[in-house]
């Protein structure tokens, strides 16, 4: 389990923010006195850093320069400040992202979620298996036993790896939305329906049985198929 | 100030003067002066009396004359002073003084005034950042609520959604504050950059996404790849948020509704259109939606404008250098769009630097 560290001095945000990681299947440390904080985060070694820029003792971007000196772990900086000053200096310093509250949450999410894929790169799926068929990540093609191919569309192909990378587990179509329009595909409600159908019959016909089902009010669900 | 209006000014001191040579020439008559004594001291007095009114004449002709023209053609009349030696005369001197004390008590007025416009917008800016806190706070709140009532398929929810909903009109209220008070300052706080129209849009798409879905809106983005505007990212991403806003808020009640935006380059400007299908503008109003505080017919209607929002556009737009204006049809359709011009700077630095 990624351990994220939170550095936030709003008591209020801070137990949000918690519970908000947890439910996403992070575990989270915060951090309560903020003296000597860069000392405290090199000692926890997270594996990510939500760190504010208005704290206590020392400010956010000198916090994350101290840490630059002897460390790469990815840093998001999260602030109420929108001068762009602030995000010139934290991206010069070595952030890794830069998001002005108040924030979406599921946005966050999405970010600290790419920024692990993009650390772990090297590993990213090219190809998967869900039961029978293959998907090719990178050619946006599933084909079935027979070696028959399926093109999916980009939008298709957008849900169907954020429904994999989630395998087994519940996503809204709040998630599946913010993964959408973070690539700059910009659907409504219904042209989500529609895509979903599509992938579904295109599934089908690869000879996958019900592999999307339907959580009434909750959202969609992967699974490897029978 | 001219010799006529001087004469007219003088008309006692005139009278006086003709007055002392008729009497001494009566004078001298009496007492049987010889004529020639008599011709050659009127002739004198005469002269010296001409001479005396000429001096202050120029004198105070010199003094008025400039100051009189050095108000009109100063771009800030109060300065005036400030290109005026401080005269001879006694009048002049007078004047001046009094002219320097007012002018002294109105800057130190008007200091106060500004100080305590600075010290307020320093003020609104703080508290803005301030009430930003909370308003986080509620929105994880609401988010995580939302996520644990979910997996009990609870009735909640739509509560819930709701408040979301509620919080992100108090953020974006918060927001058009901040940027009044940005429109409002008088000292260059923006930072044009090249920026990339498709990034742009793509904030303001993320930042607006709930708001447009739940209203059913289709967003329609044409045309916007490899556009790159000389601009400020963050007051053309508010700029643009405020348009999708008013599209959304004078959206038709029934039928499909969209909001288009799309991009057109043509030489060395470049428009940025911003089009709905919404109720649309009246004629008589269109003229009239940039002022300040005015809510037309459709404000009205509606009962939520406060006629701030294309106000604050509008006066964003003019700092930033860009044209904006609005066409319409009422009950089809209304367009705004924002010409932003190629800016040869950042091409002749790029060159200097090579």
């Amino acid at each position: 389990m990624k351990k994220i560290h939170i550095i936030e001095d709003d008591k209020g945000i801070r137990e949000e923010l918690s519970i908000l990681l947890e439910n996403a299947g992070y575990s989270v440390i915060v951090m309560d006195i903020f003296e000597n904080a860069s000392e405290q985060i090199l000692a926890e070694k997270p594996d990510m850093v939500l760190l504010d820029i208005n704290l206590p003792f020392k400010n956010g971007k000198d916090i994350l320069k101290e840490i630059r000196r002897s460390s790469q772990i990815p840093v998001i900086m999260v602030t109420s400040s929108d001068a762009e000053r602030d995000e010139i200096i934290s991206m010069g310093y070595g952030a890794d992202d830069y998001i002005t509250k108040p924030y979406n949450p599921t946005l966050l999410l999405l970010r600290i979620g790419n920024i692990f894929k993009r650390m772990g790169a090297g590993a990213s799926l090219e190809t998967a298996h869900l039961g029978n068929v293959v998907i090719d990540f990178r050619r946006s093609i599933i084909s079935d036993e027979g070696g028959n191919e399926t093109v999916l569309t980009k939008n298709e192909m957008l849900i169907l790896s954020h429904l994999y990378s989630h395998l087994d587990s519940i996503v809204s179509r709040d998630e599946l939305m913010t993964d959408l329009w973070n690539n700059s595909e910009y659907l409504n409600d219904n042209a989500l329906t529609v895509n979903i159908s599509r992938l579904r019959a295109k599934l089908a016909d690869a000879g996958l049985t019900d592999p999307i089902e339907t959580r009434k009010g909750q959202g969609y669900i992967l699974t490897k198929g029978k | 100030m001219n010799p006529k209006s001087y004469i007219c000014d003088k008309k006692t001191d005139i009278f006086l003067s003709i007055f002392l040579v008729l009497v001494t020439v009566w004078l001298l008559v009496i007492f049987k002066v010889n004529s020639a004594v008599t011709i050659l001291i009127i002739g004198l007095m005469i002269v010296v009396e001409i001479i005396r009114f000429i001096l202050d004449y120029r004198r105070r002709v010199a003094f008025y004359l400039s100051l009189l023209t050095n108000v009109e053609r100063l771009d800030q009349a109060y300065l005036v002073l400030e290109t005026m030696e401080r005269p001879e005369f006694l009048e002049g001197r007078l004047l001046y003084d009094i002219l320097y004390n007012i002018n002294k008590s109105m800057v130190e007025n008007v200091n106060s005034y500004s100080i305590k416009n600075k010290d307020f917008r320093e003020y609104i800016e703080l508290w803005i950042h301030e009430v930003k806190l909370p308003l986080s706070s509620i929105s994880l709140k609401l988010h995580n609520l939302i996520d644990a009532e979910s997996k009990r398929n609870s009735a909640n929810i739509e509560l819930y959604k709701k408040l979301q909903s509620e919080v992100r009109r108090i953020e974006s209220f918060v927001d058009q504050v901040l940027y009044y008070s940005r429109s409002e300052n008088a000292e260059k706080d923006y930072h044009i950059t090249e920026t990339e129209l498709s990034k742009i849009i793509h904030d303001v798409a993320m930042d607006n996404r709930e708001t447009i879905q739940e209203n059913g809106i289709d967003l329609r983005i044409e045309h916007i790849e490899n556009v790159v505007l000389n601009t400020d990212q963050k007051w053309f991403s508010f700029i643009i948020g405020q348009l999708i806003s008013n599209s959304i808020k004078y959206k038709k009640d029934v039928g499909e509704s969209y909001v288009r935006i799309y991009a057109d380059t043509e030489g060395y400007i470049t428009k940025i259109s911003v089009e709905d299908n919404g109720i649309g503008i009246p004629e008589s109003d269109r003229k009239r939606v940039f002022e300040k505080s005015f809510t037309g017919a459709n404000g009205i209607g509606h009962a939520k404008s406060t006629g701030m929002g294309l106000y604050i556009v509008k006066t964003l737009c003019d700092k930033l250098g860009h044209r904006i204006y609005v066409e319409s049809e009422f009950g089809e359709w209304t367009r705004f769009t924002i010409e932003v011009k190629k800016n040869d700077y950042f091409g002749v630095v790029n060159i200097t630097n090579l």
